[in-house]
């Protein structure tokens, strides 16, 4: 398979390869079918974060469906470097609401998706503890704050230890600092693990304080039109001269990608 | 004025507890009955104190504890029965439409039947035999069950199952810790109007063609026109259908519904 991969990385077994040439659903009430991805090619390298940026409504939750195998009828190609669908792994996901059982506590909540073997209870408890809610671990979703909430979505995410986590926007809808400190909680995980990330957001700022690399997308029938690489060391500042130069340079540069029109 | 303020403070103490406005509910309902046996001085209306000798007697000397036990028996039997088969065809029926489209008229058929057409069928077709009682009750039953799972199914949150399904949660723990919570304020609801319904058609489904339990006893005092033992099992069964409300119901709801903010 042709790729995007450069020549002089090293390949490695989870490599993301995505060929996706049409991904089509059905209107029913016009009874058509639309296509919502067409001729989307990109390759994550393992333990990448990656962040997909697009107008509303240019199918990046269409894409996370494909990607996670919660829906699989495509004319394409997903796969691992190594021959394997990313559904036959670990998959951590994290949706725009934290989506917790309500009737669970802290930690069941996290420890609920895992096959609840000692290990990975005690494990359950070590990353509610790096998530710094060490004493909510026994209290209800409905006791804790928002942001707290989306803590444990973060630990329920890891849990796994997951080859790819896909994020939809999770942090949308909360206050600057609560998102800006569930970023850096995310990088610490993250930096931990590992893992192939794909970020999904409309905020250009976050996916530069976040990600290795950008993908932006055009609307739909959706595709990528520019791919941009981000060199800067982590730890990052959020409100950080260098990042906003970049941001303005790439918004003059390629003023198109943002508009929405393409 | 000043006792004015004690006796406010009186007042307000003695309404604050419930127990308290619960006993002197109870006290008034015997002296109301009290004093109308009193004034109509008839065998029609017995005093509270003739019911509670002979209520004592028949239980220790008589045979009220086992007719007590046998109705038991059958509410318990027809109880679960009606349950287990009701929340199935619910559940059934609320998540597949075509199947709920095929099953819906015999449903409405079944729940606007009198209760007393059915036990005269069955014990018609079955005989005058345990079998034919327990399905009597049991068929009177399942309709209301099934009406109330249903709902319940519909109003799934499917997001919830949707996170079960990304983190790849085995099927069988999808349904019990999923998909089941989201039920069980259905489950209780129609648990809780289900023993009411049930034993009050188990004495019916008794009087009619057993030749034991309380029905049967009732129909035995109605004949000899003896009320005050017909008011003694009456007030057996209903003290222990109170004794079922407060030790079993209550305690698994408020269980159940730990997790609701008070």
């Amino acid at each position: 398979m042709e790729t995007n991969l450069n020549k002089n990385v090293i390949k490695k077994p989870h490599d993301l390869f995505v060929d996706i040439i049409t991904k089509s659903y059905e209107d029913k009430n016009q009874n058509t079918y639309n296509n919502a991805i067409k001729n989307m090619k990109f390759v994550i390298p393992q333990g990448e974060l990656c962040c997909l940026v697009g107008p509303s409504g240019c199918g990046k939750t269409t894409l996370l469906n494909l990607l996670s195998g919660l829906d699989n009828k495509v004319e394409g190609v997903i796969k691992y470097q190594d021959g394997t669908i990313p559904n036959d792994w670990p998959i951590g996901y994290m949706f725009q609401e934290p989506r917790l059982m309500p009737w669970l506590t802290v930690k069941q909540n996290v420890s609920i998706v895992t096959n609840q073997t000692s290990e990975e209870i005690a494990h359950s408890e070590k990353l509610i503890n790096e998530m710094g809610l060490i004493k909510y671990m026994n209290a209800f979703p409905s006791q804790l704050s928002g942001g707290m909430q989306r803590r444990v979505a973060i630990a329920r995410a890891f849990v796994n230890k997951p080859k790819i986590l896909l994020l939809d926007e999770p942090f949308i809808s909360l206050d600057l600092t609560v998102a800006n400190l569930l970023r850096q909680m995310l990088i610490k995980l993250w930096e931990n693990q590992k893992n192939t990330i794909i970020f999904v957001t409309h905020d250009l700022r976050e996916a530069m304080y976040l990600s290795d690399r950008i993908l932006f997308l055009s609307k739909g029938p959706s595709k990528v039109i520019h791919d941009f690489k981000i060199n800067m060391k982590r730890p990052r500042k959020t409100e950080d001269d260098q990042m906003e130069n970049l941001r303005i340079e790439l918004i003059k540069k390629h003023p198109e990608i943002l508009s929405g029109k393409i | 004025m000043f006792n004015n303020i004690i006796k406010n403070k009186f007042t307000n103490y003695f309404f604050k507890n419930s127990i308290n406005v619960r006993i002197l509910s109870f006290v008034l309902l015997i002296l109301v009955w009290e004093v109308l046996a009193l004034l109509v001085k008839s065998d029609v209306l017995p005093t509270p104190k003739t019911v509670l000798i002979i209520f004592f007697n028949e239980m220790i000397y008589g045979e009220m504890l086992y007719h007590l036990g046998i109705t038991l028996w059958r509410v318990l039997l027809a109880f679960t029965i009606a349950m287990l088969i009701g929340t199935g065809l619910g559940i059934a029926m609320g998540s597949k439409k075509n199947l709920n489209i095929m099953l819906d008229g015999w449903h409405i058929l079944l729940l606007n039947t009198p209760a007393l057409v059915i036990i005269i069928l069955c014990y018609v077709w079955f005989g005058l035999n345990e079998i034919a009682a327990i399905t009597a009750v049991s068929l009177n039953k399942i309709p209301n069950v099934l009406v109330t799972i249903r709902e319940g199914t519909r109003a799934i949150d499917r997001k919830i199952l949707e996170v079960a399904d990304v983190f790849k949660v085995s099927y069988k723990k999808k349904f019990i810790n999923f998909f089941l919570p989201q039920l069980y304020p259905f489950i209780m609801a129609a648990a809780r109007g289900g023993i009411s319904l049930i034993w009050k058609i188990v004495l019916v489904v008794e009087l009619l063609g057993r030749s034991n339990g309380i029905g049967f006893k009732l129909n035995e005092f109605f004949n000899l026109f003896d009320i005050a033992s017909l008011f003694a099992y009456t007030l057996s069964f209903v003290t222990v259908m109170i004794f079922v409300e407060y030790a079993i119901i209550s305690p698994i709801e408020r269980r159940l519904n730990k997790w609701r903010p008070t």
